[in-house]
């Protein structure tokens, strides 16, 4: 029987430059690494029955919990910080080859116990540096993890409105609520994002020496931070070219 | 009695069980990604996205004992994520199918360097590519994000979505028809909104 050709691909042969940069970049889009961890995280919870929830049989909606995972995985990237993750770590899981036979003997063996965030052995990243907010573990409940008066869905929804403030350009609305956030959450779930979301707003408000010195003291504890490499970058650009 | 600590699934020691789901998460890590942009780009919401991935790999999971090939176990991803979107589809409310705004395509930005209009720019042009997906047949879409975006071959499209070669060539020829024909109407508007401003 005769086979279909199938033609050279778009992006390879089309004549029309904006049309292969546009699939160019919609080839290159990657959806946030901390949400794809979140996600394996969640499978291999539930696949191991440490989770409330049973593998998800209804998939027209999106569960709460499913929702705060991304919520909180939107937040950890988009708090300035996110992208830096995976583009300082590179890669975390680098193009395989493809003919590969698939029962090749794994790394390491990976434990059925209850899943971290990602298996130090599958990344470049270690555990204890990704966001606390990337995956969290299904056995407390969320609104544990706040030590101070504040649910979780409170600090989360706190955390959010700071982010949006900052995205509209309100630097001083975004600080405020950091500073609420400071007041009411003692060791919170979003410690570091606040802490770089802070620096942000800071160099945003021209609070230049703040920004500068809240880095360094970030920089100092955390040096291996995911977040470090986005702080070192925002720092740089506050380096003063000419005296203020 | 056999000890449930020692045998698990279907008769199988715990240590087995420990090393194949090693394999299992080595392999599925990589195409967890792809599992979330090709979900995206048909047309599953940021609200659903994250509910059609388990599915899609619970799927991989049970199917993965029998696939050879990480390049198969990515064809098999893809399909799985074409049932699902098409089962996400059909259970969604319209009001919840309503607007796409582009904090849907939230993702890494390319480089630390990139300014924020090369950003913009880049979610832009993201956006449009989901646009114009989202306004195509659902059958010939499918086919143009597995060729065109996730490289799969037009014989693995064919042999995982359970369709003749022969309709998968026609889909994608027809698909990307529409996707040129999208492409420049959307870059006319565009010039011409320019030229009214």
């Amino acid at each position: 029987m005769k086979q279909p050709s199938f033609p050279p691909r778009l992006s390879e042969s089309s004549s029309d430059e904006r049309l292969v940069d546009a699939l160019d970049v919609a080839r290159g889009y990657d959806p946030s690494p901390v949400r794809v961890r979140g996600a394996l995280a969640r499978f291999e919870a539930e696949r191991a029955g440490t989770s409330p929830s049973s593998a998800p049989s209804v998939v027209g909606r999106g569960t709460t919990a499913a929702l705060k995972v991304g919520a909180i995985a939107a937040i950890a990237v988009a708090l300035a910080g996110g992208w830096t993750v995976v583009r300082s770590g590179a890669d975390p899981s680098p193009p395989p080859n493809e003919t590969a036979s698939l029962n090749a003997p794994p790394p390491e063996p990976a434990s059925k116990a209850p899943p971290a965030p990602a298996p130090s052995e599958a990344t470049s990243i270690r555990v204890d540096d990704l966001p606390t907010a990337a995956a969290p573990p299904p056995a407390p409940k969320p609104a544990a993890r706040a030590a101070g008066s504040m649910s979780f869905d409170d600090e989360l929804a706190l955390v959010e409105s700071a982010r949006t403030a900052l995205a509209k350009g309100d630097a001083s609305a975004c600080l405020a609520r950091l500073d609420e956030y400071d007041r009411r959450v003692q060791k919170g779930t979003f410690e570091r994002e606040v802490a770089v979301m802070r620096i942000e707003a800071s160099i945003a408000r021209g609070e230049t020496a703040r920004a500068r010195s809240l880095g360094a003291a970030f920089l100092a504890e955390s040096p291996n931070s995911p977040y470090a490499n986005r702080i070192r970058s925002l720092l740089a650009r506050t380096q003063p070219t000419s005296t203020p | 009695m056999q000890s449930v600590v020692a045998i698990g699934r279907d008769g199988v020691s715990e240590r087995d069980l420990v090393a194949r789901d090693a394999r299992f998460r080595a392999a599925i890590e990589p195409l967890v990604k792809v599992a979330y942009r090709v979900l995206q780009r048909l047309g599953v919401r940021s609200g659903e996205v994250d509910d059609a991935v388990q599915v899609v790999l619970v799927a991989a999971d049970r199917k993965f004992d029998d696939i050879a090939t990480r390049a198969d176990l990515k064809a098999y991803v893809c399909a799985a994520c074409v049932n699902v979107a098409r089962d996400v589809g059909r259970r969604r409310t319209r009001r919840a199918a309503e607007g796409s705004p582009l904090d849907e395509l939230e993702e890494d930005p390319p480089s630390e360097q990139a300014g924020p209009a090369d950003l913009l720019e880049r979610k832009q042009t993201l956006a449009l590519v989901h646009h114009i997906l989202e306004g195509m047949l659902p059958e010939r879409r499918e086919v143009f994000v597995l060729y065109e975006l996730e490289e799969l071959t037009g014989r693995e499209i064919a042999d995982h979505l359970g369709v003749p070669a022969g309709t998968v060539a026609s889909r994608l020829r027809k698909a990307r028809e529409d996707f040129r024909t999208a492409f420049e109407l959307a870059h006319a508007e565009r010039a011409n909104e320019g030229r009214g401003t």
